[in-house]
Order: structure tokens, then sequence, then C-alpha cells
């Protein structure tokens, strides 16, 4: 995958991120910078794989927890017994990369048409394990008033 | 009221479609959480409308959709993507369901949706 592919790919997941915070969620987005560093295990996320002929790229979006759980709320202010709260947080972070993925597919450009998206990857994929050991990552950072969303691609 | 089933294999999205359609006053008397599931769920249900996600593992929206419209040709069913990708919606168009709804879901465009339905 060459380095302008990344870009353009990160540029529109982030840009479709940040209106989904804004606009979906009613969140204040403050900024959005490249990412200097980032311990993924402290961060909620979720996995889909892009993939044109023989392209795949991983697309990660990922929260912190303050953030994560303001978006746990808007989707659930509604009171949740243990089990049903354990499956949904662990479903939630897939089904928010899924949509942002999604909808930011349906905007690239002529160049990177026709990629097929995956249904999301759970995390304990050995194979995802090891993007964790991966330190080129094209990612960006989004900061809003409750917390950060990173986008990444590898 | 609608007897609807909710087809999707993300909690997320079966748990806030079933919240929004009940607030709507409809009636979620089953939900799915694949394509096979769901074909076996409407013979049983005979819902009135079906929420149906594209793309599903094991067996995806589309095949479906086209397996629940050849025995039951009169049951409504409406895709439900993040994808804005014409391919995928123009093929469940085409193949008979009767609109989508684009991810994020909210009320609002669920009453969209339902309200373009000809019963």
């Amino acid at each position: 995958m060459s380095e302008n592919t990344e870009t353009s790919i990160i540029n529109y997941i982030a840009n479709t991120a940040e209106s989904f915070l804004r606009d979906d969620m009613n969140l204040e987005v403050l900024n959005t910078s490249e990412v200097i560093e980032c311990n993924i295990d402290e961060r909620y996320l979720g996995t889909v794989m892009f993939t044109k002929n023989d392209i795949n790229i991983l697309c990660i979006v990922s929260m912190d927890k303050p953030l994560f759980e303001r978006i746990f709320k808007i989707f659930f202010p509604e009171e949740l017994d243990s089990d049903e709260y354990e499956e949904l947080k662990n479903d939630l972070p897939n089904e928010i990369v899924n949509t942002i993925a999604g909808l930011s597919i349906s905007k690239f450009d002529d160049k990177h048409k026709d990629f097929e998206m995956s249904v999301p990857i759970s995390f304990k994929n050995s194979a995802i394990t090891k993007i964790k050991e991966k330190k080129d990552f094209k990612s960006l950072e989004i900061i809003t008033s409750e917390g950060s969303l990173i986008c990444a691609v590898v | 009221m609608l007897n609807i089933l909710v087809v999707d294999d993300s909690l997320v999205i079966r748990k806030t479609l079933s919240n929004e359609l009940s607030i709507l006053g409809h009636n979620v008397i089953a939900k799915a959480k694949s394509g096979m599931e769901a074909v076996e769920l409407n013979k049983i249900h005979m819902p009135d409308l079906i929420t149906m996600d594209i793309t599903m593992p094991v067996m995806n929206g589309i095949e479906a959709l086209k397996l629940i419209k050849k025995d039951y040709p009169n049951v409504k069913i409406i895709m439900v993507t993040s994808h804005g990708e014409e391919k995928l919606v123009m093929d469940a168009i085409t193949s008979g369901a009767v609109g989508y709804i684009l991810k994020p879901i909210t009320k609002d465009k669920i009453i969209d949706s339902i309200s373009k339905i000809k019963f």
C-alpha cells in the first residue's frame, strides 16, 4: 500500500469520524492531529478490513475510556443488567468502526473506489494482535470535549 | 402498529433498533443475528416488516432477502447499512427491498423509512 493511499484513506475516515462525533453524538470536536504515541491496550477499539484485489488495509477506530463511556450512555441511557452491559460494551466499538468505516467508503475518490469492507474483526484474533507490535500506523487523533478517538490504518 | 423482525449481527443495533421501534409503537416480534436465522424466524413469525442488516457473516442480508422474498413476496424488507455504497443498496432494492436506513440509526430515519412503505 502506498503512502498516498494510506494518507487518503485515513483522512476520509477521520473526516467521517469527526462528523459522527459532532453531528450524531452531539460532542464538541476540539482538534484533530497526528498521533505521536498511543497505547492501544488501554483503549476500546474496533477493527475492519478494507480489501481490493491484493490490497488489504486494516482500519482501526479506538476510544479512550471517558469518550467510550460517554458514547455508551448516548446509545444506552437506560439501566442495563450486568450481562447485557458487558455484551454491549464489547460490541459497541465494533459497531462504531463499522459505521465510520462504512460511511467513509462511499466518500472514497475514484482512485480508491471499489474497496470492500469486512464485518468487524475481533481483537482477540491473533492476526490482529500482531498489529500491536507494528509501529508504522498512519493515524489521526480527534480530541473532543469528552475524550479522544484515534483512527488508524495499517 | 407493525410486527417487525429485526436482523443484525450486532447486539448494539438489535437493541437500539428494537428500543426505537417499540417507542414508536411497533411490536418487535423477534430478533435474528444472521441471515440464516432471519429466514427461519420469518417462517415462524410472518412479520409485516423486516429490518435487515446488509453485512453479516455466514449469510449476508442480500442473500437472506432473496431467499425470503422468493417464498414470501409480500413481506416488506428495509435494509440497514453503514454503506453509502450504491452497488450494495441497488442490489438490495432490485432484489425486493423497499428502502434502507443508513447508520447511525435515529428515530427520524426509522419514521421516514417506514412512512414511505405501502402496505
